[in-house]
Parts: structure tokens; C-alpha cells; sequence
């Protein structure tokens, strides 16, 4: 089942539950793409990357990657392209005064803007904004204005995510040079990515570090001060949240669901899932 | 007969027939049931989220703050935008989860909230 839709103002929308599928895609198009269900493979640039349930990932609009699906129980996901030129005056009504937006009603010479590609957890106001989203167009809404009002605010939810996980954290590293702050948490979200697309499996510190073209302790040293937690918590707090979806939406046993994220042993597993949530798995279930 | 199994929220209005006009017409609000109470008529209207509401005539109005509940706050903006409700503020982000605002025909201030659980975040 796949449902797409092309915006007057060039913007697209693709809700699909699938199987199998694989694309390459340039789209000249700024994009978000969430997963309900199942997981999708990327390959952006040279990054190997895996959006899990529950996860979204931003991508810029001159970013070439591809995306491969195969899964026997089938994928949910949607995937929203920006128009760069409605993603340049949302960032210019957004960002800008009134005194500016009169001056220069056209945008003034401002580029296209570039941000910084990373994996998020679907979670706070843009979980919403794309799950009601997502309803409306498999119910086959065909309000092109009701539509756009959602684009919209997912653009605006984004924005507001991107400054506490993107500008936040650069400013929080105790670097003088702002190049350098940029370069460093760049690499670290190499890293988070990577923790988050490998979750499952036995990850080595000395990994991520070769990853995100850091030493081990000048990973170990700027993590801590951009995410307030080592890789290993950080690690930890992934495999959780996916104990806590599979627990919700499948039937595996407990025993089962602590292999599938990682976890070496139950009695670990479930002391870290009650001090994380304050409660059982099996009770949370 | 008051069904108690529901919850209602009860709106105190100057005139219920302009009221129901502007719930039911404007807001796109279905009449569930039409009571009475002390002799006077008291519909109670179903909102698209399902909740109820009853309306309530009084002389002597203060106005107020009614706090209704929807499961898709954006769906109902767009749907007031295109009715036209008047002193419809814009969607505001806030901790409960999202608002918009408007005034009812009686001069109370309707407050519609989608409430979001943010403790994932």
C-alpha cells in the first residue's frame, strides 16, 4: 500500500506499508523520513545507517542516499519532501524579524540552509504532528491546505528538536572555536547514529571511536559534555526504548526480546528497565 | 434523562438557540441529546473527539474558560479557519500538548486542547 501526494507548492508526501522495496534518490528535496514499524536500511554517503521504530531521520536537500527495505513482516513509514524554496521561507519567517521580513520580503540573498544529518527519536510534539499525518493520508485526505498546515508544524517541531539536540549540545562543548564545536558534534552524532542503527549488536567503544573519527577519550570526553552521559548509558537507553516498543507491539517473550536488542542477560535487563521506567517489564507489558 | 455513563462539560450561555447555532454550525459540533433541566431546554452536544458538552441558558452570565479536550487539534483549527470563527488564536505549544482559543457567542473563552504526553521526551 503506498499513498503519495504532490503539495502545490512542491512539497511530498509518501505513506507506505511494505515488504520490500529499494531506492536510490537524489531528490534535490530537503526530506524527513520516519518509521512506524519495521526497519529501513540507508546508505548516505558512506554512512550504513538503520531507522528503527520510532526514529526519524532529517536529510538535506543535495544529500545523495538510498534506502532498502526487506522484512517479512512488513515496514510503516513516512516520508515527507521539503521544497528547498519552502524550507528557505519557512527558516526566514521563522528565524528572521518583522523588520527584516518587510525589508527584504523576497529572503534577501540567503543560501539554501544546511543542517546537520542525524537519526532522532520520535518522541515530544513532531511524533504527533507525523503520526496525525500519517493517518490523514492512509485515510486519504485530499486537503491540500489541511495538509500543508501539518508540513508546517513538523517543520516547525523539527526546528525546535534541532535546537535543543543540535545547538544546545555544540554550544554546551567546551571548545573557544565555533568551527571546531561544529566539527566535534558533527562526528558525535556519527557515533550516536552508529550506536543507534547497531544496537543489537556487540559494539565496541574502540568501534564507534573508529567511526566518528575520534580517539576513544576525546569520545569518551565530548560525549559526556554534549549528551550529559557516556556512550555505554547512551547505548543502554537505545536498547530500552526498543525493549519497551517490542514489548508493546509484539508477543516475543522477555527472554527472547533481551537477545533481539542486546542485552547479555535478563536479570540485568530487567533491573535496568525498572530503574529506567519504574516498572517491570513483564508488568509493563 | 441524563445519561451518567458520559462526562459532560457544562457551558453557561446567553441564548441557547444562537449557542447551538454557533456549536453545531460553525464548529461542527452533533446534537446528541436535548434534555431538560428545571423546565428549560438543555442540549447536549458530541464533539468530533467524542466528548460531550451541555449547554445551559443564565440570565446572569460570567463569563469563562472552558477547557475541551480533541484528539486532533490541528484538524480542528484548519476546519474553524475555514468556517470563519472569529478571534481564533493561532495553535500554541504548551506543556499539557496544544491549544487554540476562540470565544463562544456568549463571550467565554473556549480553550481546546489536544493533550500530548511528553514523558518519552
Amino acid at each position: 500500500m503506498k499513498y503519495n501526494r504532490i503539495l502545490v507548492n512542491n512539497n511530498e508526501i509518501i505513506s507506505e506499508l511494505t515488504h520490500s522495496a529499494y531506492f536510490t534518490e537524489v531528490t534535490g528535496r530537503y526530506a524527513v523520513n520516519a518509521v512506524f514499524s519495521g526497519e529501513v536500511d540507508y546508505t548516505i554517503e558512506k554512512r550504513k545507517l538503520t531507522l528503527v521504530p520510532g526514529s526519524f531521520i532529517f536529510l538535506n536537500d543535495d544529500t545523495c542516499y538510498t534506502h532498502k527495505i526487506a522484512s517479512a513482516e512488513g515496514v510503516s513509514r513516512l516520508s515527507i519532501a521539503f521544497d528547498p524554496g519552502y524550507i528557505s521561507d519557512f527558516e526566514a519567517s521563522v528565524l528572521e524579524s518583522d523588520a527584516v521580513l518587510l525589508d527584504q520580503p523576497t529572503g534577501g540573498k540567503k543560501g539554501r540552509p544546511r543542517l546537520l544529518e542525524s537519526i532522532y527519536p520520535l518522541n515530544g510534539d513532531i511524533k504527533y504532528s507525523l503520526m496525525h499525518l500519517s493517518r490523514h493520508v492512509d485515510n486519504g485526505v485530499a486537503d491540500q491546505l489541511l495538509l500543508s498546515e501539518y508540513l508546517n508544524h513538523c517543520l516547525l517541531n523539527y526546528y525546535h528538536l534541532y535546537q535543543s539536540e543540535i545547538t544546545s549540545r555544540e554550544a554546551s562543548l567546551n571548545f573557544l572555536n565555533g568551527s571546531t564545536k561544529t566539527e566535534i558534534l558533527k562526528r558525535l552524532c556519527v557515533a550516536k547514529d552508529y550506536m543507534i542503527s547497531n544496537y543489537n549488536k556487540n559494539i565496541r567503544l574502540e568501534d564507534i571511536a573508529e567511526v566518528a573519527c575520534l580517539s576513544v577519550n576525546h569520545l569518551l570526553r565530548t560525549f559526556k559534555q554534549a549528551y550529559q552521559q557516556t556512550p555505554h548509558q547512551y547505548l543502554t537507553k537505545v536498547r530500552l526504548r526498543q525493549a519497551k516498543y517490542l514489548l508493546r507491539n509484539t508477543d516475543y517473550p522477555i527472554n527472547e526480546i533481551v537477545d533481539i536488542v542486546g542485552f547479555e542477560c535478563p536479570s540485568s535487563f530487567i533491573r535496568l528497565f525498572r530503574n529506567s521506567f519504574n516498572v517491570t517489564p513483564g508488568k509493563f507489558r | 434523562m441524563i445519561d451518567f455513563e458520559h462526562e459532560y462539560i457544562v457551558i453557561f450561555v446567553k441564548c441557547v438557540d444562537t449557542s447551538l447555532r454557533f456549536f453545531v454550525d460553525m464548529l461542527g459540533f452533533s446534537m446528541y441529546e436535548h434534555i431538560e433541566i428545571a423546565g428549560r431546554g438543555c442540549p447536549i452536544l458530541q464533539m468530533q473527539s467524542g466528548h460531550y458538552i451541555m449547554l445551559i441558558e443564565k440570565e446572569t452570565l460570567e463569563c469563562e474558560t472552558v477547557t475541551l479536550l480533541t484528539d486532533d487539534c490541528l484538524r480542528d483549527y484548519h476546519a474553524f479557519k475555514k468556517q470563519g470563527i472569529e478571534q481564533l488564536g493561532k495553535p500554541e505549544y504548551t506543556d499539557a500538548g496544544l491549544t487554540i482559543s476562540f470565544y463562544d457567542p456568549s463571550g467565554n473563552k473556549i480553550m481546546l486542547l489536544e493533550a500530548r504526553d511528553y514523558t518519552d521526551a
